[in-house]
């Protein structure tokens, strides 16, 4: 064989370095590699599970969602948007930059990404200090019971992919990846999720019944 | 590519915001989640059955919502 595909000379092993994307990937190999992508489709199908249960929710406890919806504060929610949105790209943005083997550029981003990453924990544990100071807990009310539970899961997800983030973004242009396909471009794929389940979970709790 | 995709995602926000309708903010965040598969998880560069197993997942989860919610 004189020339590997674009994965599968990524997830070799033998190199370091993130391949560029050229084209398709095969089948068995998506970028983020393919153990990345079924643990992040487990952990989309339980977020949709649990979108499920709070669509219903709204519509049997639409006195709990209202009262509850009151003490919601809209900009704390469209900032954790944004933070969450920007750090997402930067962190697109870092992974195309290790695919080009431009290790500076690529530490940079991901600098800037954690940055924007803790901003959001560090905004989501001040609305959490606040709703808690204001003797909201779980039991209160389904309302309550359904916000904290959810965003608390995502929240879990957020701080497990800036864990990962970080250890990668050291890492970068450092040390070797024994598989840089999952490293850098699976633990990206990891953050994504963490867009994507919060892109729907801001309508179901900030938007009225 | 990728920058193009997170400001569409920034004006989806905002409209979704603007409008204030729980049916277009949920379909909002359906087409938010299939511009950050395809371009910032990279899908468009996978295997075709990988970004319509994603696309088609993501269809269903914002319809069952919007007609759920």
């Amino acid at each position: 064989m004189t020339a590997l595909s674009p994965s599968v000379e990524a997830t070799s092993g033998s190199s370091s370095t993130l391949a560029p994307l050229d084209g398709r990937t095969s089948l068995f190999e998506p970028p983020g590699g393919l153990l990345m992508w079924i643990i992040v489709a487990v952990e989309l199908l339980a977020f949709g599970v649990l979108f499920a249960f709070i669509g219903l929710l709204r519509g049997s406890e639409p006195e709990a969602f209202r009262s509850g919806q009151a003490l919601l504060d809209d900009g704390v929610g469209l900032a954790l948007t944004f933070t969450l949105l920007t750090s997402g790209w930067l962190v697109a943005e870092a992974v195309h930059a290790c695919r080009q083997a431009d290790w500076r550029g690529a530490r940079v981003r991901y600098a800037l990404a954690l940055a924007v990453g803790l901003a959001f924990v560090a905004l989501k544990t001040w609305d959490y200090a606040a709703k808690a100071s204001a003797g909201i807990a779980l039991g209160v009310s389904p309302f309550w019971d359904a916000y904290l539970l959810a965003t608390g899961f995502h929240f879990i997800h957020v701080l497990l992919g800036l864990y990962m983030l970080a250890r990668v973004g050291r890492k970068v242009g450092r040390s070797r990846f024994e598989d840089p396909e999952t490293s850098v471009a699976g633990t990206a794929l990891f953050w994504h999720m963490c867009d994507v389940a919060w892109f729907f979970l801001f309508p179901l709790f900030h938007l009225a019944v | 590519m990728r920058t193009a995709a997170y400001l569409a995602c920034l004006a989806l926000v905002a409209v979704a915001i603007t409008l204030a309708d729980l049916r277009i903010a949920l379909l909002a965040a359906g087409v938010k989640s299939v511009l950050v598969g395809a371009e910032l998880m990279e899908l468009r560069h996978a295997h075709r059955l990988h970004l319509v197993a994603f696309v088609a997942f993501i269809g269903l989860l914002a319809t069952s919502l919007v007609i759920l919610a």
